[in-house]
């Protein structure tokens, strides 16, 4: 299953930003994140035993023309015994960074 | 509990180990405190920085329960038992290689981690704990290419201390590098070259200045852009039978011959700042943490020049690159950053 923007959900019934809520996270085997086509991380499930799969997209608003928001950092990772594990793919120049955090 | 955390009045590769531990503990949520002796003991006498450390650890109002020093190997052994109501430990970095002097400062200390796993297997002493090296992830991480400034670019880097060994292996392979109209990098420590040898027209003008014969630090910040910039980065072993300080160049400092099995920092640092890591299969632990889909091994120069004529000039070579180091980064990121190890400290010592 692929990322989609400005999706509409039939589940809810209205326009999102991304399809991310219509996704049965409990299915899934392989998360991976791709930059400019490449992928740049693949996370499967036997390697990292995740209690929970995490993804999100930093951005900024742009507070010039239509007040749209501009993605910094796309970020997959997983939560497991109460640490969340990162990993951040910036999506200006495409650099990869690993983080750890506790779980909140 | 609350740590005081001692850096070594060496600077180099110990003290990327500190603030590699010091970020970790931090990010733990640990109650931390860095002591940067190196910055000190270009200031004041080593003895007086030893003396700034003890008062820090022992005014009361700090409320410190352990202090632990990082290498360890420059502080005098009574100095480790003067802290009444603390837990003193070493977290050492050079094992095999210097282990007898710390061997002797054991009964002196509560814990020592060892980063040489065979030194556990030896001694057989409830206060030593393998805590092998690792890479700090809030320095390591990936760039792009093009990203990069054109120093940082090159087809092959080397970037260490140039042992004997090493040299042997580097020299192995200059034909070769030149016959194919390649780029090697040599960044490090140069000093143990000798003047006739071709590895002087390698090394790079950012850490080593012909006019004035003045050696350079490559800061870790910087050696990450190097990792990041360099198709293949090698990773040649220390031999620890090999000592600069001596005139007969034997290493008296492992008396007992334990063998080194465990990797370096390197090992872990290329692959986390997205490099192709090219080792030396030298160590027992390297074929035991990394499989053949993450990076390559060499035994000898033969093997070094073939695995680097795959990597560079194979078919596919690009893509072959890219796949293994990806492989071995989510290794590291899992199994081989200062956080897995700290955690593995407080563990033993909660």
């Amino acid at each position: 299953m692929q990322e989609k923007n400005n999706f509409w959900s039939e589940r809810h019934q209205k326009v999102s930003a991304t399809n991310w809520l219509d996704i049965d996270k409990d299915r899934i085997k392989t998360l991976q994140l791709f930059w400019k086509g490449k992928v740049r991380v693949s996370l499967c499930k036997e390697d990292c035993s995740p209690e929970k799969w995490w993804f999100s997209h930093t951005g900024s608003l742009q507070t010039s023309g239509d007040s749209r928001v501009v993605i910094v950092s796309r970020n997959i990772g997983y939560i497991r015994e109460g640490r969340r594990y990162i990993y951040r793919v910036m999506e200006e120049s495409g650099a990869l960074m690993f983080d750890e955090q506790e779980e909140n | 509990m609350k740590i005081l955390l001692v850096s070594d009045i060496a600077q180099f590769a110990l003290t990327d180990v500190y603030y590699g531990y010091l970020h970790a503990f931090q990010k733990l949520g640990v109650d931390v405190v860095g002591f940067p002796l190196h910055h000190f003991v270009n200031h004041h006498k080593e003895n007086m920085c030893l003396s700034m450390v003890h008062s820090q650890a022992l005014i009361k109002a700090n409320q410190y329960t352990h202090v632990f020093f990082i290498g360890g190997l420059s502080i005098p052994p009574e100095y480790l038992e003067s802290f009444p109501g603390i837990k003193v430990g070493v977290i050492s970095t050079e094992d095999p290689h210097s282990f007898d002097p710390l061997r002797d400062r054991l009964s002196f200390m509560d814990y020592y981690f060892t980063n040489e796993r065979s030194v556990v297997y030896s001694e057989n002493n409830p206060k030593i704990h393998y805590c092998p090296t690792a890479a700090d992830h809030t320095v390591c991480g990936s760039v792009p290419k093009n990203r990069l400034d054109p120093k940082y670019i090159c087809d092959i880097l080397f970037l260490g201390a140039i042992y004997p060994n090493r040299r042997k292996l580097l020299e192995g392979i200059i034909p070769w590098v030149k016959g194919n109209n390649l780029h090697l990098k040599i960044l490090g420590h140069p000093q143990y070259v000798p003047k006739e040898s071709p590895i002087w027209d390698f090394v790079s003008p950012e850490n080593y200045d012909p006019r004035t014969g003045a050696i350079m630090t490559i800061p870790h910040e910087e050696t990450v852009k190097y990792y990041n910039g360099a198709k293949v980065s090698l990773n040649f072993f220390r031999d620890v039978t090999w000592s600069p300080s001596r005139e007969d160049q034997k290493n008296d400092l492992n008396k007992n011959n334990l063998v080194a099995e465990s990797m370096n920092p390197r090992a872990y640092e290329v692959p986390l700042c997205g490099g192709f890591l090219m080792m030396e299969d030298t160590r027992k632990e390297a074929r035991e943490f990394f499989k053949e889909d993450q990076v390559s091994f060499f035994t000898n120069v033969s093997s070094l020049r073939k695995q680097l004529n795959k990597y560079l000039l194979g078919k596919n070579a690009d893509q072959l690159r890219e796949d293994m180091s990806r492989k071995a980064f989510m290794r590291v990121t899992t199994h081989g950053t200062y956080m897995v190890r700290a955690k593995e400290i407080l563990r033993i010592i909660s």
